[in-house]
């Protein structure tokens, strides 16, 4: 199909004298991949920015997740999640050992995933990285070659804090979390410079 | 002429509460982000009085995904207005879309045809002069080279569908807002759950109310397991599989709006865990694992940290997480079949 717009528009406005013409809603293709990760076997990977997500609870203690992933070619997906403790943030060194199960603070996963088939995570390792000026930069280290990988990209952080307006849990159920996108609240502000510096 | 945003931007109200001795701020969901338009002398140019759009039948047939991806995309706005009166059809040997003939042409064309873009809407306006303006003629082009197979609820990337409903916006006069809005300048694409995913947002309703009216009144509820984080859209839980011990908890995050122009009054929300994926999930066999109660304001919305704990009797394997709105039905909306997502996040039980 063919669309002749140039031209119409003009023989339109000479026709009436009265129309004006606007191009709207030209939708732009997507934006390349944020995060990058290359794999020892030499496979590379991008995806959305790495994220940290940190949940304060009612008590004001602090979990914090690391999560990086992305897609190749023919859409796998590396991914790695790492539960850290507060001090990372403090110090922007990133260290943790690579498990198969549940995580706790200092452990991370490293898994790689075909569509709808059943990921292959590493089951030893380590997860080395440093964030820096709103960019994140490490290495999974000590696993397979294709789990093990360098990756390098943006961060987003995002902050989560008791608030009213949230869902209510039946009595005795642990609370719901806000996100607090603008880093307002009490419990989120001391992460709003962390936060700025990866806008 | 002008480009305005309506009604009110982002208003996060904060009360500080203090409750046994924890600082808690009050971080009540917020109302819709504007939506944005063009003015003239301070009326918003819009359509007035309705009008009809022509379906290019050569590449809109008259049956399959693509025609139903434009029937969605229309309906994503009139069901709220009514301002396409008639909706008629372009003879199948009429292969080209016009501009300035007072038609309203909705087709499929080469990407090439509009500067790479994925969707392009070329409006006629009168000219600003005295009074309010108008739109004169609203023709929509899709590039024909998207998917437009309807995607689960935890898609990142583009599809054609949502494309439509972008475009569809823009045929009513709205501009680009990079807030939760499917009127974001690019992809990707925010879509929620259930058979249809890809739909309009408070962000965008709140602007049909301004500037249309809603001829229709009630709630709509939606949830997205997409949200925007930083200045893009990502899925709110990572992709990736959890391990998870029986009887230990985690949360899942997800985003809950109202796009319709009526509170919801107090709804019913779970946490569901299936081994089954979507669309299937959706409705297939299920363990509930966590309920709440919850109410949304007219355009309002939020993005929060649902708890779960994994039952002791949930079988090994590995779990999709999905959350249901109004599972019980209680609330009476403006659109039912989107009130269900599905997690990026996998949960891995075997221990």
């Amino acid at each position: 199909m063919r669309t002749k717009h140039q031209l119409l528009i003009v023989a339109g406005s000479l026709l009436c004298g009265c129309v004006g013409a606007s191009t709207s809603g030209g939708e732009r293709p997507a934006p390349a991949g944020q995060v990058a990760v290359t794999t020892e076997a030499g496979t590379q990977f991008t995806g959305s920015p790495a994220r940290i997500d940190i949940r304060v609870d009612h008590n004001g203690s602090a979990s914090i997740e690391l999560a990086i992933a992305g897609a190749d070619s023919d859409n796998r997906t590396w991914s790695l999640q790492a539960a850290l403790p507060s001090a990372a943030l403090d110090s922007l060194v990133i260290e943790a050992q690579l498990v198969k199960g549940p995580l706790k603070a200092g452990d991370a996963t490293v898994q790689l995933s075909s569509s709808g088939g059943d990921p292959v995570l590493a089951s030893g390792g380590q997860l080395r990285a440093r964030l820096q000026g709103g960019k994140i930069q490490g290495d999974v280290l000590g696993t397979t070659s294709n789990l093990a990988a360098s990756f390098a990209g943006a961060l987003a952080v995002t902050c989560a804090a008791p608030a009213a307006g949230a869902p209510t849990p039946p009595n005795g159920g642990a609370p719901v979390l806000v996100v607090d996108e603008k880093f307002e609240t009490a419990a989120c502000k001391p992460y709003a410079e962390l936060a700025r510096r990866t806008e | 002429m002008n480009t305005q945003r309506g009604m009110g931007m982002t208003t996060f109200k904060m009360t500080l509460l203090f409750v046994l001795g924890a600082t808690i701020a009050a971080l009540v969901p917020s109302y819709a982000e504007a939506a944005a338009w063009r003015t003239c002398n301070g009326s918003p140019v819009i359509w007035r009085g309705g009008t009809t759009v022509h379906r290019n039948r050569c590449s809109i047939a008259d049956t399959g995904v693509v025609n139903s991806a434009y029937w969605n995309a229309n309906g994503s706005w009139n069901r709220f207005n009514g301002v396409i009166t008639s909706f008629l059809v372009n003879d199948a040997s009429d292969c080209s879309i016009s501009h300035g003939d007072g038609e309203n042409e909705i087709g499929l064309v080469n990407r090439t045809a509009i500067d790479g873009a994925n969707g392009m809407t070329i409006l006629q306006l009168g000219l600003c002069f005295i009074g309010s303006n108008d739109i004169d003629e609203a023709d929509v082009m899709i590039a024909n080279d998207l998917n437009y197979n309807p995607v689960f609820g935890n898609f990142l990337g583009t599809t054609g569908r949502s494309t439509f409903v972008h475009e569809f916006g823009h045929f009513y006069g709205f501009d680009h807002e990079d807030a939760h809005a499917v009127m974001r300048t690019s992809p990707p694409h925010l879509v929620t759950g259930g058979f249809e995913p890809s739909t309009n947002w408070p962000s965008d309703t709140v602007g049909m109310s301004s500037v249309y009216g809603f001829a229709i009144n009630g709630p709509n509820l939606l949830p997205s397991a997409l949200g925007v984080i930083g200045a893009s859209v990502g899925t709110l839980d990572a992709n990736t599989t959890v391990a998870m011990c029986r009887n230990t908890s985690r949360t899942t995050r997800v985003y809950l709006g109202n796009s319709g122009n009526v509170a919801s009054g107090t709804y019913n929300l779970r946490v569901r865990l299936s081994t089954t994926a979507p669309f299937a999930g959706y409705s297939g066999s299920t363990t509930v694992v966590s309920t709440f109660t919850h109410s949304l304001g007219a355009f309002t919305q939020g993005t929060f940290d649902l708890p779960f704990t994994v039952p002791s009797t949930l079988p090994n394997g590995t779990y999709f997480i999905y959350v249901d709105m109004d599972h019980t039905g209680s609330i009476a909306e403006i659109l039912e079949g989107d009130n269900s997502t599905v997690s990026a996040m996998r949960v891995l039980v075997n221990c």
